[in-house]
């Protein structure tokens, strides 16, 4: 019987009960959304990793003998050992575009995924090429692929197309985004060589039984003493690292929104059962004087903020998963190549739903408590109303002068604390959502402003080929107008840390400008190397410290002094010049040509031309996934502040229906009681708003310390965009406000008058 | 001499969907200026649905309601409403007080609705109530609340005072001291109060007795020496 009770109280406030079921809805929602997107992505990419046994450690060099493989292997802790040729190569199609092929003895490490055709076999004599770029260049099963490197020209049929652990994220050359027609890789098994060409191997792919460590390192190099380039595991794959880094992202951002969807559920719950329990105080003591036990009420109330947010959170963890996911993985394909693209369900979001239904329950129970400890005879009559005094300054000239309307709201708001700083709370939940989700668009924005514009100066770069005799560079540089830069990959070390960057060096270079941490131009040393300030922060150095560095696929490391910190937003690493590169015994071998003019004609010994709007765009793809992200958050955004706002507004307007019905009676006309109510709505919302402008920038620096390594962004929100943010706050308050106007002409002043409170 | 409140032939309908009910059922009456004026019924009789249409919070279904020579039954909701602002105080059985302001507060309250209220602390002065101006209504004893609400009725100058069973919910010695504030608003201030109730005993106390029964005007009593308050044996 209680329960029909319950079924017909909830028909009867429904506008609550739906605000509360919407509410821990979309904290399930949004949690179990994000989360099954990202643990989607997690689970199939650890399971990938896992079946094709992806390597923990990689070492390159010149040449590993089988004694080599025997040593490592010898190595405690390394329980798998595989070596193979990989070598870039060009395919026989328009523009030129390179293969990086792995000749390989045995498929067992970093193992192929077959997509069609057959499964790669080290007796048969053909290829396996990239999926991807199978699929850009229409290639199938069957036809014959032509590769020439280093002179040599090798023809192939394709047996199968295939994935690659190692190919996750595998953009090529100077590409941010992959271009699957332009870079590709294929596995090719070494009986399929010519017998008479002679082979080496310059890979050795390891598994390890831990993750590996720096002693683990430490072994490896003594056991090849010293014998190679290059060691590096998992964690420095860029393939592995971006897409973990991108897991992560999604998931910081995952995790936090739906805590603040929590957090206006209960505020929801909290008034909305006080108020309801309130208003059935007397049938309470009526319960209680029939002889219900005190725990059976209890129960009773306890069950509508349990089944409400049972359901929401049911529906919610059901939802989200089969929903938000479809979103993020369209644009992510175009990142990242993966076998399969489901979402997840983690154990977490049953958690995350239990702990909803269970923190809802506990804060229906807070607002129960009360009412149900006194004694039915005390619960019969109405509870006593609270005793008001007047403070210092209302008893002042200036409050007296502020009139009815400043007076009756600043006690109204005080009168019901809870009820005002719930709206506060959700138009600050809105508002800080809102600038987030507008700041991060212009953060995102403005690394095309700051990276395109402030420090790119030129509009064409010219990426050039390998092994380029010195005078056809020249001519490129005359051909082009332009100036030349090295790129490339080092590893960095300092106080113990070392990272993975990007090395630049330039040859008195004017097109590329450097900034500072403010972003002012500055101009680096040409005696002394120059570290970008992410990487400075993750090696722990300051100007004048020392640190060593070695070029990727070049053994000797090489020391020295920071003479200046420059920022930049995309690319982390170390910057010298020619000069300075040269001292150091190294070779400068221009990578790219940068230049102010149009080049419409490649020259010859050009691979690649990249406009800036070519890079602008490339960048502007790999940050989709986040600025999907935005259009959820504000979508979020909008539908808290309606639902939080529209239940405050029919809270406060029952709760003071009686009130309203009196000024009403005495003459006041419907739209100056309307005035009455959005003036309080307005105060609130500006205080609000004042909070939740500066907690959006908290959530703006959290958001972008999660992009990862290699980006380094500024906090930055345009005044527009605040000007917007607040708008919309202040729209949606108003319009909800609006919602209320019809209400205040039904007020029915006869029946709200006879009741008795 | 023309009557300052008339009620022609009004009828009020209520359909429940049911069926209708005929509330007010042909009923007319005449008030004079300064009368103190009694309408008399048991529950169902139609009080409220007269209250109601005197006050203008009620549309008729037919008929014609002249006050001071217009007629309100002709009124939109907005002409309605300055109609109560202007003309119409009130004084509820529940007070009606807005918790949140203070006693002097809920009557400068008026400034807001009228163009030429009286002095609030002068009238709050007036029904006894000087030294409380700064009380809540949760500070005040029911009688007082009530004083309170007949001050933020009469601040308004209104053409009449209508009082819906001002003593229903005090006890019978405060209850006195209301209804002679009201009656010497009558006598001494030549306001016209108009009380609905169901309390037989206070027929003996009003110029002019107005009984209902069943939505119809069952008598018009015109009493040429009302007793006072004070006299009646309650």
């Amino acid at each position: 019987m209680l329960f029909r009770k319950m079924l017909r109280d909830m028909k009867h406030h429904k506008i609550q009960f739906i605000s509360i079921f919407l509410m821990a809805f979309l904290g399930v929602f949004v949690y179990a959304g994000i989360g099954g997107e990202w643990y989607g992505l997690q689970q199939t990419s650890n399971n990938f990793y896992r079946d094709t046994n992806l390597a923990d450690v990689w070492i390159y060099g010149r040449s590993f003998t089988e004694e080599d493989v025997d040593k490592v292997s010898e190595v405690p802790g390394v329980t798998q050992v595989q070596r193979r040729l990989s070598l870039d190569t060009v395919a026989d199609f328009s523009n030129n575009p390179s293969i990086r092929l792995h000749i390989i003895e045995e498929n067992n490490i970093s193992k192929t995924y077959t997509v069609s055709g057959d499964n790669f076999s080290t007796d048969k004599d053909g290829i396996w090429l990239d999926d991807q770029f199978a699929r850009a260049r229409n290639l199938n099963t069957g036809d014959t692929l032509k590769l020439s490197a280093m002179g040599v020209t090798l023809e192939k049929k394709i047996l199968g197309t295939v994935l690659s652990p190692e190919y996750v994220y595998a953009p090529g050359g100077n590409d941010m985004i992959p271009n699957h027609a332009n870079f590709g890789f294929a596995y090719l098994p070494v009986s399929a060589l010519p017998k008479e060409m002679k082979i080496v191997y310059t890979d050795l792919l390891v598994k390890t039984a831990d993750t590996p460590d720096a002693a683990l390192e430490d072994k490896i190099y003594s056991a090849l003493k010293g014998n190679y380039s290059v060691y590096h595991d998992k964690e420095n794959l860029l393939s592995y690292s971006m897409f973990k880094n991108e897991i992560q992202q999604h998931k910081a951002m995952g995790s936090v929104f739906p805590i603040v969807f929590l957090a206006i559920a209960l505020l929801t719950i909290l008034t909305t059962m006080t108020r309801m329990v309130n208003a059935q105080r007397t049938q309470i003591g009526t319960l209680k004087a029939l002889g219900f036990q005190q725990s059976a009420i209890l129960r009773h109330y306890l069950s509508y903020g349990f089944w409400l947010s049972l359901a929401g959170a049911i529906v919610g963890a059901a939802a989200g998963p089969l929903t938000l996911p479809r979103l993020f993985y369209g644009p992510m394909q175009t990142t990242f190549t993966l076998p399969e693209w489901k979402p997840s369900i983690s154990p977490s979001f049953f958690v995350m739903g239990l702990f909803t239904v269970f923190i809802c329950t506990l804060a229906t129970y807070l607002a129960c408590r009360s009412n149900l400890k006194d004694t039915p005879s005390q619960t019969l009559r109405p509870k006593a109303p609270k005793v008001a005094k007047q403070g210092v300054f209302e008893k002042t000239a200036l409050w007296a002068k502020l009139g009815f309307n400043f007076q009756w709201n600043l006690r109204d708001i005080f009168r019901s604390k809870i009820r005002s700083s719930m709206a506060v709370a959700g138009v600050l939940g809105c508002c800080a959502l809102l600038v987030c989700a507008f700041g991060i668009n212009d953060s995102l924005d403005d690394v095309v402003q700051w990276q395109y514009k402030e420090i790119n100066q030129f509009s064409t770069k010219l990426s050039l080929s390998e092994n380029l005799p010195p005078d056809t560079v020249e001519a490129v540089l005359k051909q082009s107008n332009g100036e030349s830069i090295m790129e490339g990959t080092v590893e960095i070390k300092a106080n113990g840390v070392k990272k993975t960057g990007d090395l630049l060096v330039t040859d008195n270079v004017s097109l590329i400008k450097f900034t500072d941490l403010n972003r002012n131009y500055i101009n680096l040393p040409s005696d002394k190397l120059s570290i970008s300030y992410k990487m400075s922060k993750l090696l722990g150095v300051e100007k004048g410290d020392k640190i060593s560095w070695h070029i990727y696929g070049k053994e000797k490391w090489i020391t020295g002094e920071v003479g200046e910190i420059y920022r930049s937003p995309v690319s982390q690493g170390i910057t010298m010049s020619r000069e300075l590169f040269e001292q150091q015994g190294l070779e400068f071998t221009p990578t790219a040509i940068v230049s102010k003019d149009e080049i419409s004609v490649l020259p010859e010994g050009v691979e690649n031309k990249w406009t800036i709007s070519d890079l602008t765009e490339s960048y502007e793809t790999m940050t989709e996934a986040m600025s999907i992200m935005v259009y959820v958050l504000i979508t979020a955004a909008a539908l808290l502040a309606i639902v939080v706002l529209y239940n405050l507004g029919v809270l406060s307007f029952t709760e003071r229906e009686r009130e309203l019905a009196t000024l009403k009676v005495l003459g006041f006309q419907s739209a100056k009681i309307r005035q009455l109510l959005l003036t309080q709505n307005i105060w609130l919302t500006v205080i609000g708003v004042a909070f939740g402008i500066p907690c959006g920038k908290l959530l703006i620096d959290f958001m972008l310390s999660t992009m990862g390594d290699s980006f380094d962004l500024m906090c930055i929100i345009s005044a527009f965009n605040i000007v917007i943010s607040i708008l919309i706050t202040f729209i949606l308050s108003v319009f909800v406000n609006f919602l209320f106007s019809g209400k205040i002409k039904r007020i029915d002043m006869v029946s709200s008058l006879k009741a008795v409170e | 001499m023309s009557s300052l409140i008339q009620f022609k032939n009004v009828t009020k309908e209520y359909d429940t969907g049911l069926k209708k009910q005929l509330a007010a059922n042909n009923v007319s009456f005449s008030i004079n200026q300064g009368e103190f004026v009694v309408i008399l019924g048991p529950s169902g009789a139609g009080k409220s649905t007269i209250l109601n249409l005197l006050g203008g919070m009620d549309f008729a279904t037919s008929g014609e309601i002249i006050i001071n020579g217009e007629d309100i039954a002709k009124f939109n909701e907005k002409q309605l409403t300055a109609y109560r602002a202007e003309n119409v105080g009130f004084v509820f059985q529940f007070y009606n007080l807005i918790p949140t302001l203070t006693a002097l507060e809920n009557v400068a309250l008026i400034k807001n609705v009228v163009k030429y209220p009286l002095d609030a602390v002068e009238v709050l002065n007036s029904v006894g109530l000087g030294e409380h101006l700064g009380k809540f209504p949760s500070q005040l004893s029911g009688g007082e609340q009530q004083r309170v609400s007949i001050a933020r009725a009469v601040c308004k100058n209104p053409t009449m005072l209508l009082c819906d069973e001002p003593t229903g919910a005090l006890d019978s010695e405060t209850g006195v001291v209301i209804l002679s504030l009201l009656q010497n608003m009558s006598r001494k201030k030549n306001k016209t109060v108009i009380i609905v109730t169901h309390n037989a005993a206070l027929a003996q106390t009003a110029d002019k007795v107005i009984k209902l029964k069943n939505g119809k005007v069952t008598d018009i009593i015109i009493n040429d020496a009302p007793l006072d308050v004070s006299e009646v044996n309650w």
